[in-house]
C-alpha cells in the first residue's frame, strides 16, 4: 500500500508546490519516476477530487477536495476566530490587508487575512507558511523563542549565524508579536505601505493588548493543533 | 497534449485500490472538526482497521495527517496547509456589506455604518458618509462599549443570554461613556429591558431624546442561530430624515438589505469573547 500511496501523495506536494498547472511529464521528471507510474497516480487525485485539470487542459492544479482540506486545518486554530474581529478594527484604523500568524514547528504560517478597507488590496495566501527568519512574522516569533529553542532552530535550518534575537516588540512597525511576557505564540502583520501615524501606532498596539489579556486569560483557546508536535517532525 | 498526458475521466482502468483507500482516508479526517479514532473511521468508510491504520501511517509520514494531542486519534496534518495557493477568503462581512451600504446610501442620502463586535465594544468598521452642510459624522475604528448607545445593544441583544450577562458581569460597574444621558447604560436592568425591547422588534428605529438633531435605523445583520454578524445604521439629521421619513422608506430599505441578510445566515458570526 505505501508506495503508491506515497507516490501519490509526492505527486500532490508538486502540484501544491507549484505556481502553475503542471504536467505529467514535468511531474514525471521532477519525482523521477515513471509517466505511467505519475499518471495512475493523477487517476487517483483526481477521483479523490484533490488535483483537477486546468482548463480541461493536460496540466493539473490542486482541486476542491485540496481546499476543503486546508481549510479543515486552519479552522483547527480557534485562535483565528478570537482574533478575526479584532483584526478587522486593525485593518479598519489601517485601512490595510491585516493578517495573524502562527507557529507551526519551526515555520510560521499564515492561518488568517483579513481585507483592508483601501482602494489598493493586499491579498496573500491563507496557508503560506515560510521558515521562522525568512518573514518579518517569522522573525518576531523568533524573537520570542527561549535561548534552547533558538539553538535548535539554528540547528534545524543550518544556520550557524545570522538568526539571532531581534529587539522584538515593534522591530517592525506593520508586524505586532502577540504573546505574553513568557512567549510570543502568534504575529499580527499590516499587508501593505503602512506609515502608521502616532495615533494609528497607539491604536493598533491597543488593540494587540487586547488580544494579549485574552491569552492570558484563555491560554487553551491559543493552542494550535500541532503545539504538541516536536518542531523537527513538520515539514512544509 | 499528448495522449499519453492526458489519463482522460472514462478511459484508464482503474487500478490503484490501496491509494484510494489512502486518499478517502484523508478526505474522512478533513470531513469532522473532531479528530477521528481508527476504529471510527473503519466503521464509517466501510474498511477493517488493519487499512485505516496502515493509511494512517502512510498519510502520517508523508505529514497529511497527524495524531492528536490526545495521542489515541488522528487529524489532518501540517501539510494540508500547502494545498492550495487561493488568496485570503475569510466571510468578509465588510465586503459583503459594502455594495448594500452603497444601495442605501444612494437611497437615503444620508450617512451608512457597518459596526461589529471587538472584544467588548462596538466598532464602526466601514461607513459612507452623506454630503452636505448637516450630516452624521462617524468615528471609525472608535470603541464604543456594547452596553451603551443604542446602536452598541442592538449588537448585545443578538447575542445568547448566558454572554450577555458574562458582558455585564465583566463590564461591571456600568457607565455611560457618551456625553449625551443615557440611564439605560446604567444599570443591568436597563440593559435587559432595552434588550427585550430590541428583540421584539428585530430592527431599532431610533432617535436620542437628549440628541435633538439626529435619528437612526438600526438593523442586525445576523446567522443562522440570530447571532449578529454586525449592525447597518443609516443615521441623518431630524430635519429631514426622522422617524416618520425612515419609516415611509422602510419597505425600500428592508428589500436592499435582504440578500446581505440572507448570506450572512450561511456562515457563523465570530464568538464573542468578553474577557478582554
Amino acid at each position: 500500500m505505501s508506495s503508491s500511496a506515497a507516490r501519490a501523495l509526492r505527486i500532490l506536494d508538486e502540484i501544491a508546490a507549484s505556481d502553475r498547472p503542471l504536467g505529467v511529464t514535468e511531474i514525471a521528471r521532477a519525482l523521477s519516476a515513471p509517466a505511467g507510474t505519475v499518471f495512475r497516480g493523477l487517476d487517483a487525485l483526481t477521483r479523490a477530487g484533490l488535483v483537477a485539470r486546468y482548463r480541461e487542459s493536460s496540466r493539473y492544479t490542486p482541486g476542491p477536495a485540496a481546499e476543503r482540506l486546508r481549510r479543515s486545518v486552519i479552522g483547527r486554530f480557534r485562535m483565528r476566530e478570537v482574533c478575526l474581529p479584532y483584526l478587522r478594527q486593525l485593518a479598519s484604523i489601517s485601512g490595510e490587508t491585516v493578517s495573524l500568524h502562527v507557529r507551526a514547528g519551526w515555520y510560521v504560517v499564515r492561518i488568517c487575512s483579513v481585507p483592508g478597507t483601501g482602494e489598493v488590496m493586499t491579498s496573500r495566501p491563507l496557508g503560506e507558511a515560510h521558515p521562522l527568519h525568512e518573514s518579518p512574522a517569522g522573525q518576531a516569533i523568533l524573537a520570542g523563542l527561549h535561548k534552547t529553542e533558538l539553538e535548535a532552530y539554528r540547528k534545524w535550518c543550518k544556520l550557524d549565524s545570522g538568526v539571532r534575537r531581534q529587539s522584538g516588540k515593534g522591530r517592525d512597525e506593520t508586524v505586532f508579536p502577540v504573546g505574553t511576557d513568557q512567549r510570543v505564540i502568534a504575529a499580527i502583520s499590516i499587508d501593505g505601505p503602512f506609515v502608521p501615524s502616532a495615533g494609528q501606532r497607539s491604536s493598533c498596539r491597543d488593540v494587540v493588548a487586547n488580544i494579549e489579556a485574552l491569552v492570558l486569560a484563555q491560554p487553551d483557546l491559543f493552542a494550535g493543533p500541532f503545539s504538541h508536535l516536536s518542531p523537527g517532525a513538520i515539514s512544509l | 497534449m499528448t495522449t499519453t498526458e492526458n489519463p482522460g475521466e472514462t478511459g484508464v482502468q482503474y487500478r490503484n485500490q490501496a491509494t484510494r483507500r489512502v486518499l478517502t482516508v484523508l478526505l474522512a479526517l478533513a470531513e469532522a472538526p473532531r479528530p477521528r479514532g481508527v476504529s471510527e473511521l473503519a466503521r464509517a468508510l466501510g474498511m477493517n482497521k488493519n487499512m485505516v491504520h496502515r493509511a494512517l501511517t502512510v498519510l502520517c509520514a508523508s505529514g497529511y495527517a497527524a495524531r492528536h494531542s490526545s495521542g489515541e486519534l488522528y487529524q489532518p496534518g501540517p501539510r494540508c496547509l500547502l494545498l492550495s495557493r487561493s488568496s485570503a477568503a475569510e466571510t468578509d462581512i465588510i465586503a459583503l456589506a459594502h455594495p448594500v451600504l452603497e444601495r442605501l446610501h444612494a437611497l437615503t442620502h444620508e450617512s451608512v455604518y457597518l459596526s461589529i463586535i471587538v472584544g467588548r465594544n462596538r466598532v464602526t468598521v466601514d461607513d459612507i458618509q452623506a454630503e452636505g452642510a448637516r450630516v452624521l459624522r462617524s468615528q471609525r475604528g472608535h470603541p464604543v462599549p456594547l452596553h451603551c448607545t443604542k446602536m452598541s445593544r442592538v449588537l448585545l441583544a443578538h447575542r445568547g443570554d448566558s454572554e450577555i450577562a458574562d458582558y455585564i458581569g465583566a463590564a461591571a460597574p456600568l457607565h455611560r461613556t457618551q456625553h449625551i444621558p443615557d440611564p439605560l447604560s446604567e444599570s443591568a436592568e436597563g440593559i435587559w429591558q432595552d434588550i427585550t425591547s430590541i428583540r421584539k422588534s428585530g430592527y431599532v428605529l431610533w432617535r436620542n431624546p437628549h440628541h435633538t438633531s439626529a435619528a437612526y435605523a438600526i438593523f442586525p445583520v445576523c446567522d443562522g442561530a440570530n447571532r449578529a454578524h454586525a449592525i447597518v445604521t443609516i443615521g441623518g439629521p431630524r430635519e429631514r430624515f426622522d422617524i416618520p421619513q425612515i419609516e415611509a422608506m422602510l419597505p425600500e430599505i428592508r428589500a436592499v438589505l435582504e440578500p446581505l441578510e440572507r448570506e450572512a445566515r450561511l456562515t457563523p458570526a465570530p464568538v464573542f469573547m468578553v474577557d478582554a
